[in-house]
């Protein structure tokens, strides 16, 4: 398991347009919340 | 899902954005976006490279993947993480909002 205090690994995911995102371009920027899903049922 | 969209303004207006990540394929989050007007990017990972590199976990009966949330500040820090031991057990949103309120509190 990841820790409170730990780096967050960064990663770049596309969305569904295509639009690539990256964790690291929030730095300096926004707060980000992760929110990883269980898979839609 | 349904939560962090009905709150999603009170993360805008603190200047946060939600990512989610899941296993799911293209086309499922396309229609599952696009049917439930999720406000926030949905990121597909259908190969689980983000997800195992958070440590995600899968639940017993292979359904699905356990839920994970994480506040990640401005710096990069994981300042808040939350693995689900269940399939329902995810953070309330006044619990992440208290988290981003002490973060933009301490950042000023």
């Amino acid at each position: 398991m990841l820790i409170h205090g730990q780096l967050a690994p960064d990663f770049e995911l596309e969305d569904t347009t295509g639009k690539l995102f990256r964790l690291s371009s929030y730095r300096g920027k926004k707060v980000v919340l992760l929110a990883f899903l269980r898979g839609f049922m | 899902m349904a939560r962090l969209r009905d709150g999603y303004a009170e993360f805008t207006e603190r200047e946060a954005e939600i990512l989610a990540i899941g296993p799911d394929n293209f086309e499922k989050f396309v229609s599952y976006w696009g049917e439930n007007n999720i406000p926030y990017p949905g990121l597909p990972d259908p190969n689980k490279q983000v997800s195992k590199i958070y440590k995600q976990e899968v639940n017993l009966f292979k359904l699905g993947r356990m839920p994970l949330n994480t506040v990640v500040d401005r710096v990069g820090m994981i300042r808040f993480i939350y693995y689900g031991y269940s399939m329902s057990d995810i953070p309330d949103n006044e619990t992440l909002l208290q988290v981003i309120d002490e973060l933009n509190a301490s950042s000023k």
